[in-house]
């Protein structure tokens, strides 16, 4: 499926940490599969498997899909982490705390803590980097109401909001919170770009090299400020490398060779395979049970074609969810009626149009006698094979009921950029994996679906859901937070601009070898989150404690 | 007298060559190109397949049937062809139907079984073959008009023509062929002239290869037509006052056609593998409309526990190629020797 | 002396034609590069600055010398993707490039050869005819089939080699040949099937010479005829092919290095294309362009100095 991410926005505390939260052991839940650890032994190299190569590594900068934030994860540290209950913890900062109505929002970092060219981590390293954020067309939106960021004392930063903005934390799990060295960028603030292609941060991994579809290399920072519980030094491992193998089963392949040690996957089909191999022991798979992205066909809503909501409706009702997974996702997916999982805390159940053949036929059949034409629209993915297969399954389902489909294949770049500008009717596509709604909200704004470049992709506008979306972001209640999103929920229902089709599942595979796949303790000592979390994606996981078994 | 080409100079002939100006590859543009008939990419196999035949030599075992292999290779063709070309109103069933038999195994009712979306994959891979051959015939007919007339042009008239002519075909075969087929076809993606879509239509797709094919066959044609603008026949006709067009007409054309027929049916094989490889890629025709290469391409998941998804697809597009290689090599060697008892 | 001349003046215009045909590419299409290379994220003013930027309000003749200037000294432009200047990317990945070509057609030659001898010795024999037919069986099979199977089973099911990525030669020679022998093969294949046919070819077109008929006459073995007497001036097109196949090939193998996951030229140029980043696309087809028409000359002088005999048997032929 197409992962888009125009950058990695945050994703909040997640409660039903049943499947999510549980301590990796072998066995302890179905889908985690890995080895006990025993006392780390430092040294060695790893080599990790990424889907996508990216186009460099400012996060103020750059689009990090799911493969980006994995670097950055090895060359900077993020500012906050999830513990293991979903709640945000300081990770790189010592603190954030907000003023009374949660407008402004006071980030002090540790102490002594030296970016790997020497210079030490300060209140105006902060500063730069989030006015390098409120400059950047690309990661601003993700910090829709903050105005300005001074740097206040040696160590701190002040973050001043338009309206109050109570998850402001967790949007600084990700990309958004990862913090580039000053010497990224220049006299202006504008990133360099011998920065985006030689970053430098607080991380537990200093840049070597990087040969673009090749290798990301990267050597431990022998001067990291963080240590393990015994007090041993951290990182473990000597070495790092990250090779982008975008096709599925040419990765697998790679790992069963024992070309590299490590790697991730969102393609059922091959999360099958891994399933399989786990269990033979051959290798060790962690998959991702939290909130996460969903597969859905997203619909310009003002394309012509497109803005009669019979014809989403009838699109809905349509899609035979159930078979679609089955075919495509190996029937492994969880099929989605919404943006939320029903284990989430957010969920609540609407009247979205679930399949319903002859409702489809119906709809479209008053459509086609009114207008004259049946709904005639064109659907868009890009040339993987999983996806050619999955937009022709769809076809056939809409042309059944009726409706007229054909199909058109772009290259990434080019299908999210035409995606961005309004240049499509309906798209297959994966978006919303932000666990807190808030990270998402951007998406959803009707204010973000006006001019050209429109982050609100399905340029849907509802008074409700902008309603729904504020309550979301200003209260600190839980019950009117959830009441907010139970808005959006239902105006999602009505308006249908997205077809739901099923939630992701992001893992993380590793070789026999591998120890410490999961993330490890947080700074300050309480567990952390063991995968996902980090940004708009599953499956992240950090590698400050893993390490090879000799 | 056709304008003499300054390149031939009357005196000085090497001895033996009667027929065959030896200057002439001397002053040809490209002479190891032009002696190896090594061109770009796939191109270079037919050439080598046109040119290099071991039997060439041995004229000692001159045959005069086309022997069994070219009737073998030819029904296989032809069955293809034929299947693909009645392909609408033969009793099998929809090619992009889907069904709830995903990959299933061939039996009696799926014959070569269904892919992953339940799709019978015996009349997909008719009605793949339509597209496969319609892009390997418009492709291939594109070059030879187009590299046919510039090579009788070269050939024939020689001198200025010739040198710009072949300098245009050096240049357009320093560029990559699949490269260049890539760029046409991406960078034309949802443009149109006139009603005519670009990108990956079958129009732009049999163009793209067309012209990656002219160079190869404008230097077959101009070679060709060097040897008959200095046969007997040609200067008799000239000398009962025909001008250059009909002897173009009358004389060269049909006996160049003939070279050309054999390097045609080839290139038909090494437009349809080119097709597959942009199919492969992704970047052939729209799906659901079947082709060979993205049937291949689709069946990748599902290589390691069900490889006829993709290997029938495979075995048909390979025994088409190799079909039309054989008949194409026959049919040249066929050719050769009538030429030698004219 | 007078051939050489010539040849060089017409090196010179293909030359000039071929670096301006590529400089087109990118320029016929002016809108779409300054959209590229600005971004997504661009508006109108940054659509204006980048077109001055990257010069693209000039007329073309002037845009060409200037270009052809910029890449003589070696400045090729900047990637819109990930702003990496295109020399330097071309030259991180011209060795795995070209490392495949040399690898590819040295399997091809070391099966082709010993083959072409063995078939030309008793010709029409049952070797020589089953060798011919699988080689031509092998040249009808597409590159991209070939690198399937051979994932499958030498990668996957055996586990004999790795199925993508690679060690540096300069970090591990032995490692690195281990390491790209799949890829090099999947080349070879098609390539070992053209030189066996025409070594083959050439070994009894030179057999039936008199000299050969002579030294046969005189009762020396017919295998020490053909080692001793044949197999050098039969080899002359082989090498001929294989000097151009080395020039043709280099944009060749972009579906093997898309396959098996190599960051070479092939796969520099298809990304390009494929996420329309039209600047590394013009550098990296201008390096294989004349690549190609430079090692094409190469050939042609050697070709006219090792012996016009040959060329001249050879165009009769």
């Amino acid at each position: 499926m197409c992962a888009v991410a125009l950058f990695a926005a945050a994703c909040g505390s997640n409660k039903s940490d049943s499947s999510s939260g549980t301590t990796p052991s072998t066995g302890a839940s179905s889908n985690i599969t890995i080895a006990a650890s025993g006392d780390p032994t430092p040294g060695g190299k790893l080599v990790f498997g990424l889907e996508a190569e990216s186009d460099g590594f400012n996060p103020t900068v750059n689009r990090w899909a799911i493969s980006g934030t994995e670097i950055g994860l090895a060359v900077f540290d993020p500012l906050v982490a999830f513990d293991a209950n979903g709640q945000w913890a300081p990770y790189l900062a010592q603190s954030l705390t907000p003023n009374a109505d949660y407008t402004v929002w006071t980030i002090t970092v540790r102490p002594d803590i030296k970016f790997q060219n020497g210079t030490p981590l300060t209140g105006a390293a902060i500063e730069t980097m989030f006015k390098a954020h409120l400059a950047s067309a690309l990661t601003r939106p993700a910090l829709g109401p903050m105005t300005g960021a001074k740097a206040t004392g040696e160590l701190t930063c002040e973050i001043t909001m338009k309206t109050p903005w109570v998850t402001f934390p967790t949007s600084l799990t990700s990309q958004i919170g990862m913090v580039p060295a000053p010497s990224m960028f220049d006299a202006d603030g504008k990133g360099t770009e011998a920065g985006q292609r030689a970053p430098v941060g607080t991380g537990p991994f200093v840049f070597k090299s990087w040969e673009p579809d090749k290798a990301f290399n990267a050597t431990k920072n022998a001067g990291y400020w963080r240590k393990d519980a015994q007090g041993n030094a951290l990182p473990y491992l000597d070495e790092i490398e990250f090779r982008p193998i975008p096709d599925g089963d040419t990765r697998t392949q790679a790992l069963l060779t024992g070309d590299i040690n490590e790697l991730h996957s969102s393609d059922f089909n091959q999360i099958v395979k891994y399933r399989a191999q786990a269990k033979d022991g051959k290798l060790q798979l962690v998959e991702d049970n939290g909130e996460s992205e969903e597969d859905i066909l997203i619909i310009n809503t003002q394309d012509p074609a497109m803005s009669d909501v019979r014809v989403r409706k009838a699109m809905a009702l349509a899609t035979d969810k159930e078979t679609f997974n089955k075919t495509i996702n190996a029937g492994i997916g969880e099929i989605a009626d919404g943006v939320f999982k029903p284990t989430s805390k957010w969920y609540v159940k609407t009247d979205y149009p679930n399949f319903d053949k002859a409702a489809a036929q119906k709809l479209v059949a008053d459509y086609t006698a009114e207008k004259g034409s049946p709904p005639t629209f064109t659907l868009g993915t890009t040339p993987s094979p999983i996806n050619q297969l999955a937009v022709q399954s769809l076809q056939s389902m809409y042309n059944e009921v009726g409706m007229k489909v054909s199909l058109k294949t772009t290259e990434q770049a080019s299908f999210i950029a035409d995606a961005v500008t309004g240049k499509y009717q309906v798209n297959l596509w994966r978006q919303f994996g932000a666990v807190d709604p808030d990270a998402d909200a951007l998406w959803w704004y009707s204010a973000n679906a006006e001019g050209g470049l429109t982050l609100n992709i399905a340029r849907n506008k509802d008074a409700s859901i902008d309603a729904g979306l504020d309550k979301g972001r200003t209260s600190t209640d839980e019950a009117t937070r959830k009441d907010g999103y139970a808005t959006l929920q239902q105006g999602f229902a009505k308006d249908v601009p997205y077809v739901w089709l099923n939630h992701a599942l992001w893992a993380v595979v590793a070789g026999n070898n591998v120890r410490g796949i999961t993330n490890g303790p947080l700074p300050d000592g309480q567990p952390s989150l063991p995968i996902g979390g980090g940004g708009d994606f599953g499956g992240v996981v950090r590698y400050t404690q893993t390490w090879l078994q000799q | 007298m056709p304008a003499p080409s300054p390149e031939f100079p009357s005196s000085g002939q090497a001895p033996g060559s009667d027929y065959f100006p030896s200057g002439d590859f001397l002053e040809s543009p490209n002479m190891a190109t032009e002696i190896t008939g090594m061109v770009n990419a796939d191109m270079a196999v037919a050439d080598s397949l046109h040119t290099l035949d071991p039997d060439q030599v041995a004229h000692a075992a001159i045959k005069k049937r086309l022997g069994w292999g070219f009737w073998v290779a030819s029904t296989w063709v032809a069955i293809v062809a034929l299947s693909a070309l009645f392909a609408p109103v033969l009793p099998i069933q929809n090619p992009n139907k889907l069904t709830s038999c995903t990959k299933c195994f061939p039996d009696s009712y799926h014959w070569f079984g269904t892919d992953s979306l339940g799709r019978d994959i015996f009349s997909r891979v008719i009605w793949g073959g339509r597209v496969s051959l319609t892009v390997g015939i418009i492709a291939i007919l594109f070059g030879l008009v187009v590299g046919g007339l510039i090579g009788l042009v070269a050939g024939f008239f020689g001198g200025r023509p010739e040198s710009v002519l072949m300098w245009g075909m050096d240049v357009l075969l320093a560029f990559p062929a699949l490269v260049l087929t890539l760029a046409l076809i991406t960078f034309t993606q949802g443009r149109s002239v006139g009603f005519i879509p670009l990108g990956n239509s079958i129009w732009m797709i049999s163009l793209a290869i067309g012209i990656v094919s002219i160079p190869p066959v404008a230097r077959l044609v101009r070679a060709s037509t060097l040897v008959f603008s200095h046969r007997e026949f040609v200067l008799a006709s000239r000398t009962l006052g025909a001008g250059n067009s009909r002897i173009l007409r009358k004389e060269i054309l049909p006996n160049v056609m003939l070279p050309v027929l054999s390097f045609a049916i080839i290139g038909v094989a090494v437009a349809i593998t080119a097709e597959g490889a942009l199919a492969f890629l992704g970047l052939s025709v729209a799906p659901p409309t079947a082709t060979w290469g993205s049937m291949i391409n689709e069946g990748r998941n599902s290589l390691e526990t069900e490889a006829f998804i993709s290997m029938i697809p495979a075995t048909i597009l390979f025994l088409t190629v190799l079909g039309l290689n054989l008949a194409g090599d026959r049919v040249r060697e066929f050719l050769d020797v009538k030429e030698g008892g004219l | 002396m007078r051939f050489v001349r010539k040849k060089l003046v017409q090196l010179i215009f293909v030359l000039l034609a071929v670096t301006f045909l590529s400089f087109l590419m990118l320029n016929l299409l002016p809108g779409d590069t300054a959209v590229v290379v600005c971004g997504i994220s661009c508006d109108e003013a940054g659509l204006q600055q980048t077109r001055t930027d990257l010069g693209l309000d000039k007329p073309i003749p002037v845009r060409y010398v200037e270009w052809l200037k910029n890449t003589a000294t070696g400045d090729m432009g900047i990637s819109a993707r990930n702003k990496q200047p295109v020399s330097e990317a071309i030259r991180e990945r011209m060795p795995v490039t070209i490392e495949l070509l040399i690898y590819s057609q040295f399997i091809a030659l070391v099966v082709a050869i010993p083959f072409a001898l063995i078939a030309a010795q008793r010709a029409g024999g049952i070797f020589d005819r089953s060798s011919t037919t699988i080689a031509f069986g092998l040249l009808s099979v597409p590159s991209f089939v070939i690198a399937l199977v051979f994932i499958l089973v030498f990668a996957v099911n055996l586990g004999w080699f790795p199925a993508v990525g690679y060690v540096k030669f300069t970090d591990n020679p032995a490692e690195n040949i281990h390491d790209l022998f799949l890829p090099a093969l999947t080349l070879a294949v098609a390539e070992m099937a053209v030189y066996l046919r025409l070594f083959r070819t050439d070994l009894i077109s030179t057999l039936q010479e008199d000299y050969i008929t002579m030294a046969k006459a005189k009762g020396i073995s017919s295998r020490r005829v053909l080692i001793r007497h044949a197999v050098r001036p039969s080899s002359f097109s082989l090498v001929t092919v294989a000097g151009l196949n080395f020039g043709r090939l280099i944009g060749g193998t972009l579906i093997v290095e898309v396959i098996f996951a190599l960051n070479g030229l092939g796969r520099y140029l298809y990304d390009g294309i494929s996420g329309r980043d039209y600047i590394p696309v013009q550098g990296a087809v201008l390096v294989v362009a004349v690549g190609y028409v430079l090692i094409n000359f190469a050939v042609d002088m050697f070709y006219a100095v090792i012996d016009p005999r040959i060329r001249h048997a050879r165009a009769i032929a």
